[in-house]
């Protein structure tokens, strides 16, 4: 969908158009899924919080403003809220990772294997385990497509410190599946 | 034989495969349930607008599809003092209709009567290219709106375009490229990602497509691409993100 379309349907949503707040919701469900999903211990709940971000949307789209973040990026601030939320209900905790970028190369490095020959399933599972922030940035980045600039709007955070903030979940995921692969053979 | 520009972009490619889409089932519960409930604001509203959908569900056929009087009063045109009632009697409508065939069929309808409209106008004396213009913006919204994410079958096109009717040759391509140029950029993007195919593999096409809602570089219909914009992404060392020259793909939604 062109920006021209989105934003004639947002503003329609936004006038109270319920057609066009379902085609937003057919435009972005997967996405919004995708990452809540990634911060839910289950299909239901994420299917529970991606109703959940959609009804928001819909209650705070009279305040969105057009000419402010990009739509993706407002979006996945309240997607993120809801996740958020719903991953406090729970126990989990992410596994600790250190906070310092390091100077790996990633192209030579055994991470890039580490992550480019594990399968899809795996994957989730170990986003699962990232932290918050690093979830959230490998869904913008990768499920989401936005740009470095668009992640950081949606993060609050500047361009670097999202640059970092990927390259330390791409790690963090490899040191993950690095160690999920010695328990499978130990 | 893997090359050093393939490695690169094997964690990238990983990675997007492992978005996980909604089941389709699961994504069309939650869009009732999103949109059964957005209508009311409360508990009582919640029965009366289940009342009206079911009312709007046969009123719609009649007031848009059926004769007599309704239909005369529906006959107004874009410039003419009954016609933002005649929309607001639409949008009203449109808005109480439950998801599904009805309501494609009711929204195919209204394509059909902005395509009608265009022709009318097409077909007064003088008419000019500026004098269509603006209903042509509306027909393409409503094509937009009836297609959703995969665009209109042949058959729905088909019908709107035989609403046009006789009209000068200007007026038959601008009102038939409205039609087809916004559903065929709809059905491309429909098409982006490979949907809802088992484990979101989201990133295996390649496909080119549109730019993307709100982002100018995200994917089309349902992200998952990898930016096409974004040069700073590109370099090893920063996450090992990989442009596309503005391509994109899309989960599938």
């Amino acid at each position: 969908m062109t920006e021209k379309k989105l934003t004639r349907l947002i503003a329609r949503a936004k006038k109270g158009d319920s057609i066009a707040f379902g085609r937003l919701y057919d435009e972005y469900a997967n996405r919004v899924y995708a990452f809540v999903r990634s911060r839910t211990s289950s299909a239901h709940d994420a299917e529970d919080v991606t109703a959940t971000v959609f009804l928001k949307v819909w209650e705070s789209l009279g305040s969105y403003d057009n000419n402010g973040v990009p739509f993706s990026a407002w979006l996945f601030r309240i997607a993120r809220n809801a996740a958020v939320d719903e991953y406090r209900r729970g126990e989990r905790r992410p596994i600790p990772t250190d906070g310092a970028p390091d100077d790996t190369v990633w192209a030579d490095s055994a991470e890039v294997l580490a992550v480019a020959r594990a399968d899809a399933e795996m994957l989730r599972s170990a986003v699962r385990l990232l932290t918050e922030e690093q979830a959230s940035v490998i869904a913008l980045r990768y499920w989401w497509d936005l740009s470095i600039k668009e992640t950081a709007e949606s993060l609050g955070k500047n361009e670097n410190a999202v640059k970092q903030l990927q390259h330390r979940a791409v790690k963090s995921l490899a040191r993950i599946l690095q160690e999920d692969s010695s328990y499978g053979n130990a | 034989m893997e090359t050093h520009e393939d490695f690169e972009h094997m964690p990238v490619t990983a990675l997007r495969t492992a978005a996980e889409s909604m089941p389709d089932q699961a994504r069309a519960d939650v869009r009732r349930r999103v949109m059964s409930t957005i209508q009311p604001r409360t508990r009582s509203g919640f029965f009366l607008a289940q009342s009206r959908r079911i009312a709007a569900a046969v009123t719609a056929a009649t007031v848009l599809f059926g004769g007599g009087v309704a239909y005369a009063a529906n006959g107004s045109l874009p410039g003419s003092t009954l016609y933002p009632v005649k929309r607001a009697v639409e949008n009203a409508i449109v808005a109480v209709l439950p998801t599904g065939s009805l309501e494609r069929q009711v929204l195919v309808g209204l394509a059909e009567r902005r395509a009608e409209e265009a022709g009318a106008l097409a077909r007064r004396t003088g008419a000019t290219q500026a004098d269509v213009a603006g209903v042509l913006e509306q027909l393409r919204d409503s094509v937009h709106i009836a297609g959703g994410v995969t665009g209109l079958q042949e058959q729905e096109l088909l019908r709107i375009q035989s609403r046009i009717g006789e009209v000068p040759d200007w007026a038959q391509t601008a009102i038939e490229k409205a039609i087809s140029a916004e559903n065929d950029a709809q059905q491309g993007a429909g098409s982006a990602g490979p949907s809802n195919e088992g484990a979101g593999s989201s990133g295996g096409s390649g496909t080119p497509q549109e730019p993307a809602p709100g982002s100018g570089s995200s994917g089309s219909g349902s992200g998952g691409g990898v930016s096409g914009s974004d040069s700073s992404t590109g370099s090893a060392g920063s996450g090992g993100q990989i442009q596309q020259n503005g391509t994109q793909r899309g989960l599938g939604n």
